[in-house]
C-alpha cells in the first residue's frame, strides 16, 4: 500500500506528457476551426454559437449539401469521363474486353480522325462566329422588346405578347417548311437566304430566332420584378426613356443578360432544326459532325468511339466559354449590392 | 369666377399626363419594334401558310408546291382515322404533370443551394450548366444515332459493360456502373429506376436552375441586411424576401418547363408527328397533327398561367 503511494508521484509526470500532446492537437484543431469562421472570435464564443441544436442543424445541412452536390456532379460528369477516356484509346483498346477504364496502349488516333473528318478548326471558327453574332443580336433584341413589354402601356400590347407566347408554343416542325420557302424567296424578291448565315441573323434581328420568345419572356419578367423607383428617380433627374434604359436598367440587368447570352450561344451552337434546314451545306460543326457516321465505314465499335470523341470535341468549347462567363456572374453579384 | 379658375387649373394639370401617356405608348412601340416587324412580315405569314397546309392537299409537281383547299379532311383523318394520336397526347400529359412539378421544385432548391457560399461553388455551377447543353439539339440527335448503332452491334463489348453505352451523354454508363458494382438484379433495378428518374429531372432542369440563380442574384443585398437587422429568421427571409422577389421567374420557369417537356424530341406525341412529317405525302396530316397539338399545349399553358397568377408578386 505504501509502495503504491510512492509510485504515484513518479507516474504523474509520465501521465502529464500524454495530455500535453492531445492538448496541443486540440489547440491546433481549435485554431483551424476559428480561422474558418468569418469573424474574429474566441473559442468560448464559437462554442456558444455553434455547439447547440442550431449548430447541429447547420452541420447536418452542410453534409446533406455536400452529398447532393457531389452526387449530382458525379452523375453529370461520369459519362463525360468515360467519353474522354474512350477518345484516348487505340483501336485495339476498344475491342479489348479486359480494358475498362484505363487504355492499355493509348493513342490520339480517334482525336486526330475526328479533327480531320469534322474539318474541326475551320468549322469551329464558323460556328463560333455564327453563334456569337446570333447570340448578341438575340440578346439585344430580347432585352429591348422585353423592356418594352414590361414597362410601357400601348394599344395591342396584350395581343402582341400572346403572339410571342404562341411563338414559343408552336412546334418548329409546323413552321420550318413554310419558313424555308419564304427565306428562299425573300419577300417575293427572289433573293435567297438559304445556305447563308444571313438567314439566321435575319431571324435573330426580327426576334424570330431559336427560342427567342423565351428570352423575351425572361427579360420581361425580370424587368417587371425590378423596383420602379429606379426609373422614376432617373426620370426625375431628367433622363429620357433611352437614357434610362441604357444607363439605369441595363447595368442592373447584366446578370440576366449574361444568362440569356449563354442560352442563346449554346443553343445556337448545338441547334439542329434551323441549322440543318436553313443552312444544310454551310461548314459548321453541327453539319460536319454528320460526316463521322458516313466516313468511318462498317466497323460499328469504331464509329461509336469516333462519335464519342467528336461529340466531346463539339461541346468542349462551350464548357470553356461558360467557365469564363462564370466570372462575370460573380462580378454582377458584387455589383448589384453597390448599384442600388 | 373662382369655380372657373379651378376648372382651368385642373385641365392644365391633366394635359401633361395625357401627353406622357402618349409618349409612353410611342416608346412602347419603339422598344417592341423588332418583334412587330418580325411577326408582321415573316412569322404570321409563315404561320398562316402552315395553317393552309393543314387545311389543304399538297401536290408536288415539277413547278413546286401546289396547295389546294381540302377543308377539314386532314383534321378528320388526324382525329378519327389515324387512331392513337389523342391517346398518345393524353398519356404524355399524364406522365408530364408530376415531372413538371418535380423539375420546378428541384430547380428552385438547387438554385438556392448554388447561391449559398461554399468552397468549389464556381466548379459546381459550371457542372450544373452542362445539362443545358446536353439535353438539346445535336447531342440528343447523336444519342438516337448512337443507340441505333448499338442495336446493330449485338454481342460486342457493349453488353459486357465496357466504355461505350447507348447514349452519348446519357445515364446508360451510370446504369452499367450500378449493375457492375451491386451485382444484385432486384436491388440494382430499384437503384437504376431511382437514378434514371433523377437523371431525367436533372437534365431537364438546367435552364430553370440558371434562371432562378440569376433571379436570386438580382435581389439586393440591402434587403437581406435590413431583414437581418429587424431580426428575421432564415425561414422568414426566404418566404418574405426570396420567394416574392423571385416569383415572376417561377411563372417563366413553369411555362418553360411545360413547353420544353411537351416539345422535347423524345416526347411520344412529337415522335408521332415526326413520323408523319418525314413522309412528303402525309405532310398535310402532319401539320394538322401539329396544329391540334399546339392548341393542346396552348390550353395547358393557359391553365397553368391562371392557376399560378395569384402567387406572383410584381413590382408595378
Amino acid at each position: 500500500m505504501e509502495e503504491n503511494n510512492v509510485v504515484t508521484p513518479n507516474e504523474v509526470p509520465v501521465k502529464e506528457k500524454k495530455p500535453n500532446f492531445f492538448k496541443k492537437l486540440w489547440e491546433k484543431i481549435k485554431e483551424k476551426i476559428l480561422s474558418h469562421s468569418e469573424e474574429v472570435m474566441t473559442w468560448d464564443r464559437w462554442k456558444r454559437k455553434n455547439l447547440n441544436l442550431n449548430g447541429l442543424g447547420r452541420f447536418c445541412w452542410y453534409i446533406v449539401r455536400l452529398v447532393l452536390i457531389i452526387g449530382i456532379s458525379f452523375m453529370i460528369l461520369y459519362p463525360f469521363l468515360v467519353k474522354g477516356i474512350v477518345s484516348f484509346m487505340s483501336t485495339n483498346d476498344i475491342t479489348d474486353n479486359t480494358v475498362m477504364y484505363l487504355p492499355r496502349e493509348g493513342s490520339t488516333y480517334f482525336i486526330q480522325k475526328a479533327l480531320t473528318t469534322m474539318d474541326y478548326w475551320s468549322a469551329l471558327l464558323n460556328t463560333a462566329l455564327l453563334s456569337l453574332g446570333v447570340a448578341i443580336l438575340q440578346l439585344f433584341v430580347s432585352t429591348f422588346v422585353g423592356y418594352g413589354f414590361a414597362r410601357f402601356k400601348f394599344w395591342g400590347k396584350n395581343v402582341l405578347f400572346l403572339l410571342v407566347i404562341l411563338m414559343l408554343i408552336v412546334p418548329s416542325q409546323t413552321i420550318i417548311l413554310p419558313l424555308y420557302v419564304n427565306l428562299n424567296n425573300f419577300l417575293g424578291t427572289g433573293l435567297s437566304f438559304i445556305d447563308t448565315p444571313f438567314a439566321l441573323l435575319f431571324l435573330a434581328i426580327t426576334g424570330l430566332g431559336l427560342k427567342n420568345g423565351l428570352y423575351i419572356y425572361m427579360m420581361r419578367q425580370f424587368f417587371r420584378g425590378m423596383p420602379k423607383e429606379l426609373e422614376m428617380s432617373a426620370y426625375i433627374d431628367g433622363a429620357g426613356h433611352f437614357r434610362t434604359f441604357f444607363s439605369v436598367m441595363l447595368p442592373n440587368a447584366s446578370n440576366m443578360m449574361i444568362t440569356i447570352f449563354l442560352f442563346a450561344f449554346t443553343w445556337q451552337w448545338t441547334d439542329t432544326t434551323y441549322n440543318t434546314m436553313l443552312m444544310p451545306n454551310l461548314n459548321i460543326l453541327t453539319n460536319t459532325i454528320m460526316n463521322v457516321t458516313v466516313s468511318s465505314g462498317d466497323d460499328v465499335t469504331q464509329t461509336q468511339a469516333l462519335l464519342d470523341t467528336s461529340s466531346l470535341l463539339l461541346i468542349l468549347p462551350l464548357l470553356i466559354v461558360f467557365l469564363f462567363a462564370q466570372r462575370y456572374f460573380i462580378q454582377s453579384i458584387e455589383r448589384s449590392g453597390l448599384v442600388e | 369666377m373662382s369655380v372657373q379658375a379651378k376648372e382651368v387649373k385642373v385641365k392644365k394639370s391633366r394635359k401633361p399626363v395625357m401627353s406622357l401617356e402618349r409618349k409612353n405608348s410611342f416608346f412602347g412601340y419603339i422598344f417592341t419594334l423588332p418583334i412587330i416587324i418580325g411577326l408582321a412580315f415573316v412569322y404570321l405569314p409563315v404561320l398562316f401558310q402552315s395553317l393552309m397546309y393543314s387545311f389543304g392537299d399538297i401536290n408536288i409537281t415539277n413547278e413546286g408546291w401546289q396547295v389546294s383547299w381540302a377543308g377539314w379532311q386532314n383534321y378528320n383523318q388526324a382525329l378519327f382515322v389515324e387512331e392513337g394520336f389523342l391517346r398518345t397526347v393524353i398519356e404524355s400529359i399524364g406522365t408530364l404533370l408530376p415531372q413538371i412539378l418535380i423539375v420546378i421544385i428541384f430547380a428552385f432548391f438547387m438554385a438556392n443551394i448554388l447561391n449559398q457560399k461554399f468552397r468549389g461553388r464556381t466548379i459546381a455551377r459550371v457542372i450544373f450548366f452542362i445539362p443545358v447543353i446536353i439535353s438539346t439539339g445535336i447531342v440528343s440527335e447523336l444519342d438516337s444515332m448512337s443507340s441505333m448503332l448499338d442495336v446493330y452491334n449485338s454481342g460486342g463489348k457493349m453488353e459486357t459493360g465496357g466504355a461505350s453505352g447507348a447514349n452519348i451523354f446519357g445515364y446508360n454508363q451510370i446504369e452499367e456502373l450500378i449493375t457492375n458494382t451491386l451485382n444484385n438484379a432486384t436491388l440494382s433495378n430499384i437503384v437504376i429506376g431511382a437514378v434514371d428518374s433523377l437523371y431525367s429531372v436533372i437534365t431537364s432542369s438546367g435552364v430553370q436552375m440558371l434562371v432562378f440563380l440569376a433571379g436570386l442574384q438580382g435581389i439586393s443585398v440591402n434587403m437581406y441586411e435590413a431583414a437581418k437587422v429587424e431580426g428575421a429568421t432564415g425561414w422568414e427571409v426566404f418566404w418574405k424576401i426570396s420567394f416574392p422577389m423571385i416569383s415572376p421567374l417561377i411563372l417563366v420557369n413553369l411555362i418553360y418547363t411545360v413547353i420544353d417537356l411537351f416539345l422535347k424530341s423524345d416526347n411520344a406525341a412529337i415522335q408521332f408527328i415526326n413520323r408523319y412529317l418525314d413522309n412528303a405525302s402525309t405532310y398535310e396530316v402532319a401539320s394538322a397533327f401539329s396544329w391540334i397539338y399546339t392548341i393542346v399545349i396552348l390550353l395547358f399553358v393557359g391553365i397553368v398561367f391562371l392557376l399560378v397568377k395569384k402567387l406572383i408578386v410584381y413590382q408595378d
